[in-house]
Parts: structure tokens; sequence; C-alpha cells
């Protein structure tokens, strides 16, 4: 009976596995029979960052694909402003922001989007370029604030509170240290 | 097939298959269904407390929940570090806010809350007599400046490098000093004894590996979803809301998403004139708000009247 | 200086008068009552400590109650401590001498309860320890927990350097026979002999102490006050705060030690010692110290009351016309005007009058730190919505009462034993001022008396 129950679970698995697996496959191969491509870009104009999406269909220009240009992010795709259309040579031509965050290097991944249609199925195309402004994190991690962890103490405080501290527990001391000596002059 | 298998323990497995594992599987995904099929493990005898769909608490042997992701990748992190290379901010549109509630419910459910207890709240605000009154989710703020992390007094709750102000329920003394000193009363309190959930049991429920957990005594919080944002996914109150209120990314891309869209931050705040609630005390929120103008609702007050003054008697609105 | 000479038998009217007591009827009553206070206030905290906090009435909002309230109080009242013995000493005022050791070992039972009310108030008590091993020296607690241990530390000495003279007595008249008496007094009494060397010893470390203590007990006064002035809530948020509880604390000792002062002048008979000049003097100074709070609290409610700043002003409205003004209007008036007023007339300063009028402050004070740190909680910036009703209010249950009664009952437990066990009117001390030959006039009240 619980055998039983754990197959049925195990095999229902195995499928939805399966079916994530083949639709994935289906949908590339979809894009290669169509052999509709596009091809990612990078170049300048008239000191224009730009990116140039091409798109063909059997090595031909298509014209009148409606290009997306995106940005990919940690939680999603920035779009570079709204879709473009390809033009007769099948070029779609969208200006890259000169103020854009890349990573340390100022490496930005570039993604080239055809929504699905019919006539050229779902295309994408990435690419790495260096055009985006490199980003240092700087962080007060480790300086010394009033929100940092115990190691980081301002130095000031700590140089009020230990003397502070030592000031007053030196005097109880050396209370006590007479309290000794009372008690040693009581047993002479 | 083990033959000394009662009824008692085929019942709870099959409470197990029915209603936890449906609840889980939000967080942990197959690997659950994985522990579901595999062969009776010896019990522990540990128990673990668990949220069931219903918003029940219940107990199972600890043997019975698999972790999803390795040890090895827990172990790895640091609760003190945050994600390397990121400052997580939020942006939370109040044009957009109808008072849904869906944030809260994905909030608690995703961190194991019992019904009293609600990280995120939406208050109804007025900022004068003669303006509208509209809706404003309010998380913790996760503040550059924390006033919470300067007060406490054994280093419980502190600054991650991502920007999260974390806790550490292990630490936590219970003083309450974070709580007084926060000005957006972000922080709740264990204050009993019944609903418990430590590190280790909240590991075994999913890789929770920051903080929120639940130990009494001690302070906790919203978090913004460590467990989430390590993977690049967004919090569940940012997946949950149907109305794209929160915006959610990091800093230093410049970009924040709320699932459909994803903009700039820079140009989001500077087009719809973001602002900082209670900017001029200096706490430097890591979240932003948008105007409550153009309105995408009209505002409609909750069902079960929620009032600034004491003589208005309520419980909290499911 | 020659030590002074105390003769130890039954000629020296001193010793019959002066030398600790067994408690008679009314004291065992007394010992009683408070002992089963304590145990009631145990088993609320047990009760505490199986449940959580959730049997306090302190919810997400208000989450500091009457046990911080009551921290503030002790706090407050231990500063009597240094008034007495360290201002007054400092001062050259010399009828002080017969009330030093009772505002001092009101000062060390204080603050000792207030230590422990704070571990009360912990959510998790057996963590206390995380102080000391994650201590940052960033906030303001560890800068409580220092100076009040330190001012503990100190007020103990303050109390007990002076008491060795007096533990020697205590030690050579106690017959031996009575074995365990016999060695405590002789533990405690460091060899004590009387030499002139000792006296000079201690006279010194009476001396450096009171120098000492008198910053310490401004410093717990303004790090307590830090506690609420370091966040942003609409009451607490102001400069102003540390001074304002520094002055409260002198107001609400001093009513502390006339009080005590005058059960222990009645229930002992030491009307010889402390006189009706003592009361008329310590009734001056009382309304001394009112009329400075008095101020400090126009101050601190009329200036953000003229401006009305949002928050701000309905937390004032609470307090002027709101939930809490029956409370807030009897503390100011009962607990300043009225001892104000009273005072100022010879007849309010005898005896009766100012005990009546220093119980009165006493309560006053303890409410008047109820009112500091409660309804400030109950109006944060974002107004409290979306909770139960309850937690709108606070009204502490009966575990919160009974533990916060529990320290109370527990600071003057402390007292009594100290007085069933040591002279609480030093008696080497006014055995050196009878025989000083310079006494003023101002001084010169035993002997009228007698």
């Amino acid at each position: 009976m619980k055998l039983k129950h754990n197959n049925i679970i195990r095999s229902l698995a195995l499928c939805c596995c399966l079916f994530v697996f083949s639709a994935q496959r289906v949908s590339a191969q979809d894009s290669t029979n169509a052999e509709a491509q596009i091809t990612l870009t990078f170049g300048e104009q008239d000191s224009v960052k730009q990116a140039k999406a091409v798109v063909t269909k059997n090595h031909t220009p298509l014209k009148g694909v409606d290009v997306v240009f995106l940005i990919k992010k940690s939680f999603g795709s920035l779009p570079l402003g709204d879709a473009v259309t390809t033009d007769e040579n099948g070029e779609a031509v969208a200006d890259f922001p000169t103020d854009m965050p890349g990573d340390h290097e100022g490496n930005i991944t570039v993604l080239a989007k055809v929504e699905e249609n019919d006539q050229t199925g779902e295309l994408l195309a990435s690419k790495v370029t260096n055009w985006g402004v490199p980003t240092t994190v700087k962080d007060k991690f480790d300086q010394r604030t009033l929100w940092s962890p115990a190691a980081n103490a301002p130095i000031p405080l700590v140089v009020t509170v230990v003397s502070l501290v030592a000031l007053v527990w030196g005097i109880i001391l050396y209370m006590l240290s007479q309290l000794v000596k009372i008690n040693r002059l009581g047993k002479a | 097939m083990d033959s000394n298998n009662n009824e008692s323990n085929d019942s709870r497995r099959d409470f197990l298959r029915k209603g936890f594992v449906a609840t889980a599987a939000v967080a942990t995904g197959l690997g659950l269904v994985e522990t579901a099929c595999k062969e009776t493990k010896p019990k522990t005898g540990d128990k673990v407390k668990l949220l069931s769909p219903d918003g029940k608490i219940v107990e199972v042997d600890s043997s019975m929940i698999n972790p999803a992701i390795p040890d090895s990748l827990l172990s790895k992190h640091n609760v003190r570090e945050g994600v390397p290379g990121k400052k997580f901010v939020m942006v939370i549109d109040l044009s957009r806010c109808r008072n849904a509630g869906k944030c809260k419910s994905a909030c608690s459910k995703m961190h194991y809350l019992p019904d009293n207890r609600s990280y995120i709240k939406i208050n109804k605000m007025q900022d004068s007599d003669k303006a509208a009154p509209y809706w404003m989710p309010t998380p913790c703020f996760h503040c550059d400046n924390p006033p919470c992390v300067k007060v406490c007094p054994v280093g419980a709750t502190f600054k991650l490098t991502d920007g999260i102000v974390g806790i550490d329920n292990e630490r936590c003394i219970g003083c309450r000093f974070c709580m007084v000193a926060c000005p957006y009363s972000a922080r709740v309190f264990n204050w009993d004894t019944e609903y418990q959930l430590n590190i280790t049991q909240m590991n075994e429920i999913k890789p929770h590996a920051a903080c929120s957990t639940h130990v009494s005594g001690t302070v906790e919080k919203c978090d913004f979803c460590p467990t989430n944002t390590a993977k690049d996914e967004l919090p569940d109150c940012v997946q949950a809301c149907p109305n794209g209120v929160f915006y959610f990314g990091d800093e230093v891309e410049d970009v924040v998403s709320n699932g459909d869209e994803t903009v700039r931050l820079s140009q989001l705040l500077k087009d719809k004139s973001g602002y900082r609630y209670l900017e001029d005390l200096g706490t430097k929120p890591r979240v932003y708000y948008l105007p409550p103008v153009n309105r995408q609702f009209p505002f409609k007050d909750a069902e079960v009247p929620t009032e600034a003054e004491g003589q208005t008697t309520h419980e909290s609105g499911h | 200086m020659e030590p002074v000479k105390i003769k130890l038998d039954k000629s020296n009217q001193l010793l019959t008068d002066l030398m600790p007591k067994k408690f008679n009827a009314s004291g065992k009553l007394w010992v009683g009552v408070l002992l089963v206070i304590v145990v009631i206030g145990f088993y609320a905290y047990i009760r505490q400590l199986q449940k959580g906090l959730v049997v306090t009435d302190m919810r997400d909002f208000t989450s500091w109650g009457i046990y911080i309230s009551n921290f503030v109080f002790f706090v407050a009242i231990s500063l009597v401590g240094s008034l007495v013995s360290a201002i007054l000493k400092l001062a050259n005022v010399r009828w002080r001498t017969p009330l030093v050791r009772i505002s001092e070992i009101i000062a060390v039972a204080a603050i000792f309860f207030a230590a422990i009310i704070i571990i009360v108030d912990m959510g998790r008590p057996e963590r206390f320890w995380h102080l000391f091993a994650f201590g940052r020296l960033q906030s303001p607690i560890l800068w409580d927990v220092i100076v009040i241990t330190t001012y503990l530390v100190v007020s103990s000495l303050l109390l007990y350097i002076p008491l060795l003279p007096d533990i020697a007595i205590c030690r050579d008249l106690t017959p031996a026979s009575l074995k365990f008496k016999k060695w405590f007094y002789t533990f405690l009494a460091l060899n004590w002999r009387g030499t002139s060397q000792q006296y000079a010893l201690i006279h010194k470390c009476i001396n450096v102490l009171a120098v000492l203590v008198v910053p310490l007990a401004l410093g717990i006064h303004t790090v307590t006050s830090w506690l609420f002035a370091t966040t942003y809530r609409a009451g607490w948020d102001s400069s102003n705060f540390g001074p304002y509880f520094v002055a409260g604390a002198f107001q609400a000792g001093c009513g502390g030690v006339i009080a005590v002062t005058y059960v222990l002048r009645n229930h002992y008979n030491l009307k010889k010692y402390i006189t009706t000049k003592h009361f008329d003097n310590m009734a001056k100074l009382l309304v001394l110290l009112s009329l400075v709070y008095l101020y400090f609290n126009i101050n601190e409610y009329l200036v953000p009351g003229y401006k009305m700043k949002t928050v701000d002003g309905e937390h004032l409205k609470s307090l002027f016309t709101g939930h809490y003004a029956p409370l807030f209007w009897s503390v100011q008036i009962f607990g300043m005007v009225v001892p104000i007023v009273v005072m100022l007339f010879k007849k309010g300063r005898a005896p009766l009058p100012v005990f009546i009028v220093s119980l009165l402050v006493v309560v006053g004070a303890w409410f008047k730190r109820f009112l500091i740190v409660v309804p400030t909680l109950l109006h944060p910036f974002i107004p409290i919505q979306n909770v139960p009703a309850s937690w709108h209010t606070y009204m502490p249950t009966w575990e919160e009462w009974a533990i916060t009664s529990a320290s109370l009952a527990g600071a003057l437990l402390v007292i009594t034993f100290f007085v069933r066990l040591f002279p609480i009117i030093s008696i080497w001390e006014m055995t050196e001022e009878q025989q000083s030959p310079q006494i003023d006039e101002q001084t010169n009240l035993y002997e009228a008396q007698a």
C-alpha cells in the first residue's frame, strides 16, 4: 500500500521533469527549423554606443520584426526603451545608455529578443559588452560607526569608556587596598 | 515493506503528503516530493513544528523532513554576511496599493509566522484632513543608519554587507531596546513560549539561512527573504502582490523589478518623486515610497475598521 | 587627630539607644508581610519564566512596561546616597550625620533591585552573560550596565567603610556564646581596633568616595535617561532628559530618605538623635529639589506643548486631557505642587506632615516614571493599527504587579535586615560630634533636645 503510493508520486515527479525537459528542447528545435536567426553586435555611431540586432531568415534579412533589447539583471531584464522594428536590412538599433552600471569590470549582458511570432518564432541573442560603468561596492563595513559590530566601535568612544572605567575602578581597587591595610593594622 | 508500521504512522505520512507538502513545496520545490517518496527513515524522536496549510501548528518527527538544499551550501552561509556585491533596495508604489493583503499572507507563509504576528503592516495613512487616506505597507526599512542596530547591547541585530538588517535569535537577550529605538515599529517580539522554531528547525524545513527564526523571548522582523535573494528570486511579498506595488532590486545595478516590469531605480525615483518615510530622522531607509498620486484604486476602508484611536475594537484583519 | 574613644559599657547612652535591636511584634509582622509579598512575586516570576513575557500586558507596541518604569524609579531613589553622604558632606552640612547611613543603605538596596528588575524584564534572562561576552560599547544599555555596577560597588563601599568602627562595637558587645553572630561581626570588622591610623584611613576613604560618588550618581541617571533620549520617540526625544532625570532622582531620593527616617525614628525611638530640626531641614531641602524638578517638568512639557508637533501633540494630549490625564495631573499636583506648598509653612515641616508629604513624593515619583515610559510607547510615528484591541492599551497584569511589588518589598527587606544587624545611626560619628569642641549652633541640636 505504502509502496504503491510512493511509486505513484515518484512517477508523477518523473513525468513532470520529463515534460519540462522536453518542452525546452522542442522550442529550441522550432527556432532552428524556421532558420530564423538573430545576431547581436555592438557598434558606435557619432560617439553614441549602440546595440544592433540583425534578424534573418534563410540568410535573408527580415523587415518589420519587433526586437526588444534588454539588459540582464539579478531580478529581471531591463528593457532598453521600447521595441525597435527591423528595417529592410533586418537591422534594429538601440542606443545604449552611458550610465548603465555593469559588474566590477563594467561588463553587461545584453539580450536582443524577438517575441514569439509566425515568421520567426521566438528568437533570443545574448552578448556581453564592457560598456557598463564599473561598479565597486562602497560600504562602510570596515569603518568604525555606531552601528558597527562590537569590534568596530568608534575609537573616541572606546577611549572614553575605557579610560573612565579604568579611572573609577582604579580608585575602587585603591579603596579595597586601604581595607586590606586597615585589616593589617588591626592585627599588629 | 516494513510490517511494523502501524496505522497512526501511515496516517501521519498521509497528512504529510496532502497537507504539509502542499505548503512547504512553495519554498522547497521538488526536493520535498522526493522526501515523501523515500522509504520511512528511522525516527529520530525529535519533533519539529510546522505550519499546516490551514494555519495550524503541527508536530512531526524531524526524520520526515529533508532539507531540499544540500547541507554543504548551508554551512557556507554566514548569517552575518550578506550576498556579496549587492545592496538590496525596495520601492513601494503607494498609488497601487488597495490593501489586498497578499504580501502579508505570503510573508507569513514564507516565514512560518503564527496568526497574531506579521512582519508587514498595511497602515491606513492620511497626510492631512483634506487629503484622501491611502494604504501604506511597511516592512522593515533595513536602514543604512539603523537605530535598532546602534542600540543593541549584544550585537544580536546587525547590518549585512548587502544592506539587510539581520537578527541572530540565538544571541538576542530580549531587552527590546531595538523595538523602542525603531521609529517605524517594524519589530515584533516572541512574547510566548508556545510557537518556536530555532535555526536548525528552520533549516530542516527549508534553507532559511539568515534570520527570522521564532525563538521565545527574542525579537524578529522582516528580513527581505534572504533565501530568495540569494537565488536571485524576488522576496515573497513582491511576488505575491497582485498589483505590482513592491519593486525589489539591487541598488548597485540600479535596477528594481516587481516581477512584471523591470525599471531603473534612479529613473523610477526621479520620475515618480520617490521619497523615504520620515527622511529627516536620518535613518537612511533602504525602502523608498512612490507617492499615492494617480491611484489605480479608490480608497476603500478595510472591512474591519482600523483606526489610530484606541477606542475602536478590532482584531487584526486577515 | 585623636581617635574617638567609645565607652563600651552601660553608662554610654549612645549604645543603649543606637545598638541594633531584636524585632518586636510589629517588626515581625512587617517582615512577615514583606516576605509574603516577595514569595508571591517569586511565584509570578516562575510563571513568567515558564510561559514567557506573554504573562505581562506588554506587547509589540508597549514593549516596555512597569518593569522598566520601576527600574527607573529604583535608579532615581538610589541617588539619595550620594545626596546625603556626599553632597551634604562636601557642603559641610553637619546635621546630616544621623541620616548618612539610612540614605546609604537605601541607595544600595535600590540600585541592587534596579539591577534585578532589569533582568526580570529580559526575554532571555539566562543569556545575561551575552552582555559580557558580546557587549557592544555603542549601546547605551552597556553604558548603563557599567555605570550601575560601578555605582553599586562604590555605594556599598560608602556604606561599609564608615560602618567598620560600629561593626567592631557590635563584635565587642556580642557575647562569645553567640558563636555565629560573633564570627559574623568579627569577619566584617576587619580587625578594627580603633587606632588613630585606622581612623585616618577610613576618613581618607570616605573623603575620596564622597567625591567619586557624585559624578557616578549623575552618571547613572544621565545614562538611564539616555536609554530613552537616544530614541526618536515622542516625549523621549529630548536633549533635556539627563538633567530632568537627575532632578527627579534628587527629589524622589530625598522623599525616600525622609520617609524611611521617620519610620525608623518612631519605631526605634530615635527622637533624641533625629530631631524635628532634621525634618525641618530635610523639608526645606525637599522644597528646593521639588522646585527644581517642577522647573524641569514645565520645561519638558511646555516647550513641546507650545509647538504641538504631530506625534508629540498626540502624546501630550493623552497626558493633558486624554487617557492618562487623571494620573498625570495627580502626579504633578500631589507629587510636586502640594509638597512645595505644604512645606513652605513651618507647621508643614513638622515630622508627621513631612512624612506624609514624602510618601506623596515617593508614590508620585513611581507613577511619574510610569508616565514617562508607557504613554510614549502608545504613540509611535505610524499609528497603532491592525493589532488586537488590547494591544492599544497597557494595563499591567497581576504577575507584573506581583513581581514589581516583590522588588519594592525586597528593597525594604534589605533595609529592615540591615537595621536589625547594624546601628542605623553611626555610633562613632555621633560620639565624634559630641566630643568635638567646635560644635556650631546648627549642630548643637542634640544638647538642646536632651
